[in-house]
């Protein structure tokens, strides 16, 4: 039996026909055959589960009402429209995709050293890396929600990277423009023991009601290092979900951070699992939102060995009726004494119609462990505008230094100077200052 | 007879929508003099020095100040500064993230924006920055953190003099800074003034101070008492060490 038959004939609810078309046209995509039952479970899930509403606690902030009324069809190759500027500034090695789908006149990414990145739909990039792919689902699959089915369902392609050694910087770019598409990238990265990954991703969209799927897992091996920086700049009516999966080996290191500057509704989903002692892993996110835009942060992250660190630090700078929602949980196991976690949502408000949640969540079993969580919500002060006003600098100036202060520890360790000064520039200073108006 | 640089008549200033502070101030102040303020806590000497640099808290009810014979209060803070205007705060606010030596040179880019003059490059500004900091007793490692943020109180108010040695104004005020500083500290805040003075002996300043001790380094040419919004007492630097024996009482009474 292959993969085609098994999804061949499923009945999908009406909020959910445009699957029927997707899913066979996914199954039979190059390699799929090799994901079959998982793409099937998968399937499954998405029937039973349906869209979630804003009856469901991990949904209240956002509406999905536009994007279930749809038909979301299949992403057409948009590489025709693409504002390839948006690439100018991006170095290799790089690897693009337009509306999920590769494009090799963008790319380039020759051969690593200590390295290799394949894609499924790529046979010939597979050599040597098939046993890498047993590892895909493995760290989703510990987990089921309609989005996670979804790109179960329907991803069309995976795109792996295996770093034995070292791969110092590779630059991942989705440029997004397939208006009504739902785009499905999956992603799996494994690190051995020992080796070090430097990775960039930009999510760059325009285009309207568009839905963007992203699952990733990352498998971190002992004493390992990674860096995983990402901007957001999607459309301002689109839908993205990034949910990452990541689990740490002894004393492997992971700094993630979620930069985001625009989107319609932006949903980041980090649960990350510490499997080994003496693990760091730490979380930032830095949203700057406008309008009626909402960035949905959710971070799990679960201590199951002794003497590992972890910190999640969440800001964000709202203005509009743009909102920000931090959902973070630590789960300490029994056995993980010593542990280290700590948590943090610090957020500016622009407007009286902005707004900011955190929705804090401690799971603690084990004794001898310190754990915090705090949080603050405020406008520019006052005083601190006076101050810089007082020296000459003119009002607007005053507050985008304030605002660009505010943002700075986070931004500080983003590795990659790329990412960091494309969410600096332009728009940004724009938005901050007539949003605070 | 000299220019005036600063004229303070009959003003009067309360707290917005608030009771009056200010009961009818005048002060006039002629190029190269310095003049000292004392008087008791709560006289209304902040309120005094917040206005003349444009904080809105306040409202003037009454009076007029000219600097350098244009309407001050009619300005923003920013242009009271590009103008020349210089307040040394009692209690300077922390701006976490905002870092010192990159601040200072917005400020100074900023002004010289306003006088129409090209902005400092990195290089020049980095020379000029460090040799006063030197002078001034602030270390360059300063220089690389938050404005103000984790200072101690003596390290705040020689940041607030390394700020004015560097944006160079032409009437400079300082609240206090002289308060909780040692001896040699002092000598800072004089060598700061002294620094302008060199540079343009026409500088005004106006300190302050509950104490003699800094007007005895930085010798006024007048000082003025105040006592509840009003100035009761005016005279030359013997007036400090009356004060200073008799107290404000008899400020009042005299
Ligand atoms: N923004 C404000 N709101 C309310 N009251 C104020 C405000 N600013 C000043 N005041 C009040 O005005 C009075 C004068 O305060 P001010 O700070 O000017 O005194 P000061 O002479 O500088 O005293 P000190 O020697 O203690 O520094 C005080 O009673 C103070 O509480
Ligand atoms: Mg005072």
């Amino acid at each position: 039996m292959n993969g085609l038959l098994e999804v061949d004939g499923m009945n999908f609810p009406e909020s959910l026909k445009w699957c029927e078309e997707y899913i066979d046209v996914a199954a039979s995509a190059a390699g799929a055959q090799r994901f079959g039952k998982e793409r099937e479970k998968a399937a499954k899930s998405l029937i039973s589960l349906g869209w979630p509403t804003k009856k469901d606690e991990l949904w209240r902030y956002t509406d999905l009402g536009p994007y279930q009324s749809k038909n979301l069809s299949l992403p057409v190759n948009g590489a025709g429209q693409i504002k390839t500027e948006l690439l100018d500034k991006i170095p290799f090695p790089r690897m693009v995709f337009i509306n999920g789908i590769y494009s090799d006149i963008h790319s380039d990414c020759a051969a690593f050293n200590g390295a290799s990145v394949f894609r499924l739909g790529d046979p010939a990039s597979l050599y040597n890396c098939s046993a890498a792919l047993d590892k895909a689902f493995q760290l989703s699959n510990a987990k089921e929600s309609f989005f996670l089915s979804m790109n179960g369902a329907l991803f069309t392609d995976i795109l792996g990277i295996v770093v034995t050694d070292s791969l110092e910087r590779l630059h991942i770019v989705h440029l997004n423009n397939s208006s009504g598409a739902a785009i499905l990238p999956r992603m799996l990265i494994i690190v051995d023991g020992g080796g070090k990954l430097g990775l960039s991703e930009y999510y760059f969209g325009e285009g309207e009601g568009y839905v963007f799927n992203e699952v990733t897992e990352l498998f971190i091996g002992e004493g390992a290092q990674v860096e995983l920086s990402s901007i957001v700049d999607e459309g301002s009516a689109s839908f993205h979900i990034s949910q990452i999966f990541v689990e740490q080996q002894s004393s492997a290191n992971l700094s993630l951070n979620l930069l985001c500057k625009g989107g319609g509704s932006v949903r980041q989903e980090s649960y990350i699992s510490l499997e080994g002692e003496h693990c760091k892993a730490q979380v930032r996110g830095l949203s700057v939102m406008e309008s009626s835009a909402l960035s949905d942060n959710l971070v799990e992250m679960k201590h199951s060995k002794p003497n590992s660190r972890s910190s999640q630090k969440f800001k964000g700078v709202y203005s509009g009726s743009s909102a920000g929602v931090f959902r973070g949980t630590i789960i300490v196991e029994k056995e993980a004494i010593g542990t280290e976690a700590y948590q943090s949502h610090d957020s500016i408000l622009l407007t009286d119609t902005a707004s900011a949640t955190t929705l804090p969540h401690l799971k603690i079993w084990a004794d001898e462990v310190k754990c915090s969580h705090g949080a603050t919500v405020g406008q520019l002060d006052d005083e601190s505008i006076f101050y810089l006003r007082s020296r000459g600098i003119a009002e607007d100036e005053a507050r985008k230094i304030l605002l660009n202060g505010f943002m700075k520890d986070v931004l500080d360790e983003v590795e990659c100077s790329v990412v960091k000064d494309n969410f600096v520039a332009c728009k940004l200073e724009q938005s901050l200052l007539s949003g605070g108006k | 007879m000299a220019k005036t640089v600063l004229r303070i008549a009959g003003l009067h200033a309360r707290v917005k929508g608030g009771s009056e502070i200010l009961k009818g101030v005048d002060i006039e102040v002629c190029e190269g003099e310095i003049h000292g303020i004392m008087g008791p806590n709560g006289a209304g000497k902040s309120t005094l020095a917040n206005i003349l640099i444009g904080k809105d808290d306040y409202e003037v009810t009454e009076g007029v100040v000219e600097f350098l014979g244009e309407d001050l209060l009619s300005m923003s803070p920013e242009e009271r500064a590009q103008k020349g205007l210089f307040l040394a705060f009692q209690y300077p606010v922390e701006l976490p993230g905002v870092v010192g030596s990159y601040f200072i040179r917005t400020a100074l880019n900023s002004i010289r924006k306003a006088k129409g003059l090209k902005p400092l490059g990195l290089r020049e500004f980095n020379k000029m920055i460090s040799e006063k900091a030197s002078l001034l007793g602030v270390k360059e490692e300063m220089l690389k953190r938050s404005v103000n943020e984790g200072f101690s109180g003596g390290e705040k108010k020689r940041y607030e003099v390394l700020q004015m040695a560097m944006l160079d104004p032409i009437f400079a005020v300082l609240d206090e800074t002289d308060s909780g500083l040692d001896v040699d500290a002092l000598k800072v805040i004089a060598e700061g003034v002294n620094v302008l003075r060199k540079s343009d002996p026409r500088k005004c300043f106006l300190m302050i101070t509950h104490y003699q001790r800094v007007l005895d380094l930085i010798l006024p040419d007048k000082v003025h008492v105040m006592v509840d919004g009003k100035i009761v007492k005016s005279g030359d630097r013997g007036l400090a060490s009356e004060v200073e024996d008799k107290g404000y009482e008899w400020a009042v009474g005299g």
